[in-house]
């Protein structure tokens, strides 16, 4: 049975350092986009971080039935992605060549490049829109065009269920309703979404669940309109909700 | 040159790698017109050839490594405090000859090791000594200041070995010949011992060449990945040792080498490891053979040390590169 990814009493914290993460139950099912929202401080980063292993946690952390604690990490790599807000790349590598890192799993220490490797990387540039880019240097190009770069080195790994730290956060609002295209599109294929978005209002309009962290516990986990509900929202950020007001937007294929 | 023509760079580093070879056969003391002494000649040279050039390669490749692993274009091999190690080793070696060793060591044993070996297990001692502190999952800023604090400490006792080894002038004539590093009188014994390091070292370098590539993202985006980080830092650090400690063994200390060889090449191949080991490899190789051919054509009084020229070339090059990277705002 896919279940996609599944959390059961997770904690996590830094060495040395107090959990900032309690015993968080969640699922990110296939075939659905789940958004993990919470304040500043909530938790979702290094929640995110925690499902990679990249700190230390205590619970069970499961892929398909599978515990990902087990998986070597390049089996890890090859079946979950993962998309920092930002990079720490500061080298001069061009954007296909950032790419290119997301095939890292799928060769050996001494092999070359195979023609499925070009063709996932070319594949992940294209679903993202950044073909034009690919010869100019990453850290020549701006914070937007940097995620979009991120999210593409994620799919070029070819794993079916992706984490993604807060993607949205540098992007215009034509690239945010890119971004979720692709990201529907993604779950349109069975992939498991789990993403920490800022926005509540970006969430509701594109996301199927809502998993809501404050102080590092789980408050509501639901249908994104169930969570995203005056009391719920009212009781985590103290402030009110109010429908009918503001902008929306979509985007208008003719402009893809 | 990297980018217009990229394949200039590999004809220069050939160019210098071969006519590197070709000018140290050619020149030094004794003249190659003397047909009975001809053949020994050139077997002398051509051993203090091979010697640079595993020397020189082995300290770059190192480089591009500790580099790579730092994620910090301007790391030397050095901050491991491994090369202090065998530096210390070798003066404890030399110290020790009169007194303990020669009567220690059995007759078999080929003499021209004991130094070398020294080296090397003065190397292996501080790296057993960085790993048993940092420990298994030490952050990359553990692993620095150990080093550090590691080359201080070996450097302090060796200069006081140094200052109590002038009692006895053939002793401390030799630790500050060793000190000042040199490839001279250096046989095929040495070579053969150095080679197998080296070589290996250089398979092992390429091996890692795409957890390098891929850890230039961080170490965090590198593990989600698929790097295995813990064990790429390890492995990294265990051959950076193993390739300057070899050099340390063959050519004593010859500073900068590592530093800004991989550097220099960097600009000119790009960051990716593959080809950037490749041609530290040879570029190692070749700065080094020319450096020993520069101490013996620099007019002077006695012998100018290997360390010496390639710290006066070393130097200024890397005062260059800093002073560029500061300009373009690359330095943190």
């Amino acid at each position: 049975m896919n279940n996609g990814l599944l959390l059961r009493a997770l904690s996590a914290g830094y060495p040395r350092g107090e959990n900032v993460v309690f015993d968080v139950a969640l699922q990110a099912p296939r075939g659905s986009v789940t958004a993990l929202l919470g304040p500043n401080g909530s938790g979702k980063s290094t929640l995110l971080k925690a499902v990679l292993g990249l700190v230390s946690s205590r619970g069970e952390v499961f892929l398909d039935e599978d515990p990902l604690g087990e998986l070597t990490a390049v089996e890890r790599a090859t079946r979950l992605a993962y998309v920092p807000q930002k990079s720490l790349l500061r080298a001069r590598l061009t954007v296909r060549q950032v790419v290119d890192q997301g095939r890292f799993a799928h060769r050996g220490a001494y092999g070359g490049r195979s023609s499925s490797d070009v063709e996932a990387v070319e594949q992940a540039m294209d679903d993202v829109g950044i073909s034009s880019l690919s010869q100019r240097f990453f850290t020549e190009i701006s914070g937007g065009e940097q995620q979009r770069v991120l999210l593409a080195r994620a799919l070029a790994t070819g794993a079916n269920a992706l984490l993604l730290d807060e993607p949205t956060s540098a992007l215009d609002v034509r690239q945010v309703l890119g971004l979720h295209q692709v990201l529907r599109r993604l779950a349109d294929r069975g992939c498991s979404i789990l993403v920490v978005l800022h926005g509540l209002d970006e969430a509701l309009a594109h996301a199927d669940r809502a998993v809501l962290l404050n102080a590092g516990r789980v408050v509501a986990e639901g249908s994104a309109k169930d969570v995203i509900s005056g009391e719920t929202i009212r009781s985590v950020y103290g402030v009110d909700i109010r429908h009918g007001e503001g902008l929306g937007f979509h985007l208008l294929e003719t402009e893809q | 040159m990297s980018a217009s023509r990229p394949w200039l760079v590999w004809v220069c580093l050939a160019v210098a790698f071969f006519s590197a070879i070709v000018v140290s056969l050619l020149v030094g003391e004794g003249s190659l017109g003397d047909a009975s002494l001809r053949d020994s000649f050139l077997e002398l040279r051509f051993w203090r050839l091979v010697n640079s050039m595993l020397a020189g390669a082995a300290l770059a490749l190192g480089g591009v490594l500790v580099q790579g692993l730092f994620r910090n274009p301007l790391a030397s091999p050095s901050i491991l405090g491994t090369t202090a190690g065998a530096s210390l080793g070798g003066v404890l070696t030399l110290l020790l000859w009169n007194s303990v060793l020669v009567s220690a060591v059995p007759a078999w044993f080929p003499y021209e090791l004991i130094l070398p070996i020294g080296c090397l297990l003065g190397a292996w001692a501080a790296l057993l000594i960085l790993l048993m502190v940092t420990g298994r999952r030490a952050g990359l800023v553990s692993v620095l200041l150990t080093g550090f604090i590691l080359s201080s400490f070996f450097v302090a006792i060796g200069g006081f070995l140094l200052s109590i080894s002038q009692n006895n002038w053939e002793v401390g004539r030799a630790v500050v010949a060793f000190t000042l590093g040199g490839v001279e009188a250096k046989g095929a014994i040495h070579a053969a011992l150095a080679a197998p390091l080296v070589l290996v070292g250089a398979v092992v370098a390429f091996g890692w060449s795409r957890h390098l590539d891929v850890l230039l993202a961080g170490e965090e985006e590198a593990a989600s990945l698929g790097v295995d980080v813990p064990m790429v830092r390890r492995w990294v650090i265990v051959w950076t040792a193993t390739l300057t400690a070899a050099a340390v063994a063959i050519g004593g200390n010859v500073s900068f080498v590592g530093l800004v060889v991989p550097h220099v090449l960097r600009s000119f191949v790009g960051v990716g490891h593959r080809a950037l080991v490749l041609a530290s490899l040879v570029g190692g190789a070749a700065f080094v053979a020319w450096a020993d051919i520069l101490t013996r054509v620099i007019p002077a009084t006695g012998h100018i040390p290997l360390g010496v020229v390639t710290g006066l070339v070393g130097a200024p090059v890397f005062l260059f590169l800093l002073a560029k990277a500061a300009r373009e705002g690359r330095l943190a």
